[in-house]
């Protein structure tokens, strides 16, 4: 969520749930947070780098890519399917 | 090039330019700047080595067209007025550029869009869209976004 706050240009959104986890052993349930939906704006995009500073897992890096053109401006939305293609 | 800057009165903004006009100095550019109350203008005049500013400060009142002695000024004094939402008396062409907010330059006027996006970092990890988790938790604000400037 701090790539999604810091962004100068709000143009991260994310999308979470909390799921229940109960291991075996456990007296209660804990609650997990699962990620729905992660999306840059590469309209917005300053390419400013905050949230890949920000970020404390390092979940986010630069790469070379280039992004690519789209006949509309909402084809420049990525999703994780475009950002972390090799999951 | 020496750089000179000179700071004059509105009311002599014209008369300033028309005697660096006869003194052989052509128009470069007009531009503003957002002094809070008031708006900053500012022009550039060149003649060979000489780089002369002119400087104002626009508090209200509206700032005396070069038109007449400088032509070049026309396009620049229509960006001024429509980005810092000044007017600019002498002129009869008062068409904006881009017709949408007026001002949008002065950091007072708060961008419609900004105003109207929900801020994405509103939302808590694992928030489903609803503040019953928690809601006595401090709500943030984005970066940069001035108080009571009504975003969530």
């Amino acid at each position: 969520m701090l790539c999604v706050r810091e962004c100068p240009t709000w143009c991260i959104s994310l999308e979470s749930h909390t799921e229940s986890v109960s291991e075996p052993g456990d007296r209660r349930p804990k609650s997990m947070n699962v990620l729905d939906a992660f999306t840059i704006d590469f309209g917005l995009c300053m390419y400013c780098g905050i949230c890949v500073e920000v970020c404390p897992f390092d979940a986010l890096h630069w790469q070379g890519d280039t992004i690519t053109p789209g006949h509309d401006r909402r084809e420049l939305a990525l999703g994780i399917a475009n950002l972390a293609p090799r999951r | 090039m020496l750089i000179t800057a000179e700071s004059i009165e509105p009311t002599n903004w014209l008369s300033r330019h028309e005697s660096a006009r006869a003194a052989g100095m052509t128009f470069d550019f007009l531009t503003g700047s957002d002094g809070g109350e008031c708006v900053h203008i500012l022009s550039r005049l060149i003649n060979g080595s000489s780089d002369h500013w002119l400087t104002t400060q626009i508090c209200g009142e509206p700032l005396e067209s070069l038109i007449s002695i400088y032509p070049g000024a026309d396009w620049y004094e229509r960006e001024c007025a429509e980005m810092f939402d000044i007017t600019v008396s002498g002129r009869t062409d008062c068409r904006p550029l881009l017709g949408a907010q007026r001002g949008v330059m002065r950091k007072s006027v708060l961008l419609q869009p900004r105003l109207e996006t929900p801020w994405p970092g509103a939302a808590e990890a694992g928030d489903d869209g609803r503040r019953g988790a928690n809601p006595s938790r401090r709500r943030l604000r984005p970066a940069g976004v001035p108080e009571g400037a009504g975003h969530g």
